[in-house]
């Protein structure tokens, strides 16, 4: 994927949402927002076209998985890749996720290489499919 | 209770139940609904002394042993002390974080300006591990989400405590309103520590110290 996409980084601590826009920027990818919860995302998400959502899944008001279930129930944003950084690493909450549809999922405390494998490889298929 | 009010209460159910018999036989639906409520109430009222019983004994009990002012001592004071000083720690290592990933963006920007400049051509793989380095320490702050949500979790459990430590108390009153109840506020409930620590409300700025220090002649 080309390096102007747009992503939205979801995360309730400003400090998360600093490390992965800053991983994000040394990967090359500069065109970033970022929402502090799925209720404040989805007007985000409705109101422009971002081509990638990297999302937490523990958070007040709307949870990541929330979020991934109607961003996939929303006709214009069913295909947008999602790709889940969460401390939840419950086998069954891995599984949740995977069949509501996620592109990748991360547990924190994660490395700069793991970010970097996954978003190559969600791309690298998104990619593919088109 | 006594063979007198169980053999009182069997009368007064025979009763109910001839009355809803004849009921049914006179096809009463009213008469009916009258008799069957009186039989639940028969039956309830037991029931009722039981646990009206039960949670008398218990007062009785609490205020025994005293638990009800080292109780509210807990639920008032101390448990809400603790929760003020998680939340601070999760302000603090917030604090900490930002200012370590400020630092880490403004470096990252002097190491970018110098790697242009032709007179550290030659430094170009120190300049390279620096930045890597930088990178490492953006996410070494990943801590502080964690840690964050773990004492959150922490302090949702030590509300659920104090929430059911206070209804233990609300209980527990009706017993206690014709006693002497220890202050909650009194030394014997609050044991005075040495150690503060760290505090949440009232607690000096380094100035405030430098100050005090000066003060005493350092």
């Amino acid at each position: 994927m080309d390096k102007n996409a747009k992503i939205l980084i979801v995360d309730d601590y400003s400090t998360m949402r600093r490390i992965v826009k800053n991983l994000l920027h040394d990967l090359g990818y500069s065109n970033t927002a970022e929402a502090d919860d799925g209720r404040t995302a989805w007007p985000l998400l409705q109101a422009s076209d971002f081509d990638f959502v990297i999302t937490d899944w523990n958070m007040p008001g709307m949870t990541g998985i929330d979020l991934l279930k109607l961003i996939r129930g929303d006709a214009r944003l069913a295909k947008t890749p999602v790709l889940m950084v969460t401390a939840e690493a419950q086998r069954d909450q891995i599984i949740e996720a995977a069949q509501a549809g996620v592109n990748g999922y991360i547990i924190k405390p994660f490395t700069a290489v793991t970010l970097k494998e996954k978003i190559d490889k969600i791309f690298h298929r998104a990619a593919a499919a088109a | 209770m006594s063979d007198f009010d169980i053999g009182a209460q069997r009368a007064e159910l025979a009763l109910r139940l001839h009355a809803a018999l004849r009921a049914i036989g006179a096809d009463d639906q009213a008469g009916l609904d009258q008799a069957v409520a009186g039989v639940l109430s028969c039956v309830q009222v037991p029931l009722a002394l039981g646990v009206a019983r039960l949670a008398r004994d218990f007062r009785e009990t609490l205020r025994e042993l005293d638990l009800d002012s080292r109780i509210s001592g807990l639920a008032e004071g101390e448990i809400k002390d603790a929760c003020s000083h998680l939340d601070q720690v999760v302000r603090m290592t917030e604090d900490a974080a930002h200012r370590t990933l400020d630092l880490v963006d403004d470096s990252r920007r002097v190491i970018d300006a110098l790697a242009l400049r032709p007179v550290f051509a030659e430094a170009a793989a120190e300049l390279a591990g620096l930045r890597s380095n930088m990178l490492s320490l953006s996410m070494a702050q990943e801590y502080q989400d964690l840690s964050g949500q773990l004492i959150r979790r922490v302090i949702g459990l030590v509300r659920n405590v104090e929430a059911a430590l206070t209804d233990l108390v609300q209980m527990a009153r009706p017993a206690l309103k014709n006693q002497v109840r220890a202050s909650i506020t009194s030394p014997e409930a609050r044991p005075p520590t040495d150690l503060k620590g760290p505090s949440a409300a009232v607690s000096a700025s380094q100035q405030d110290a430098d100050a005090l220090l000066a003060d005493l002649g350092f």
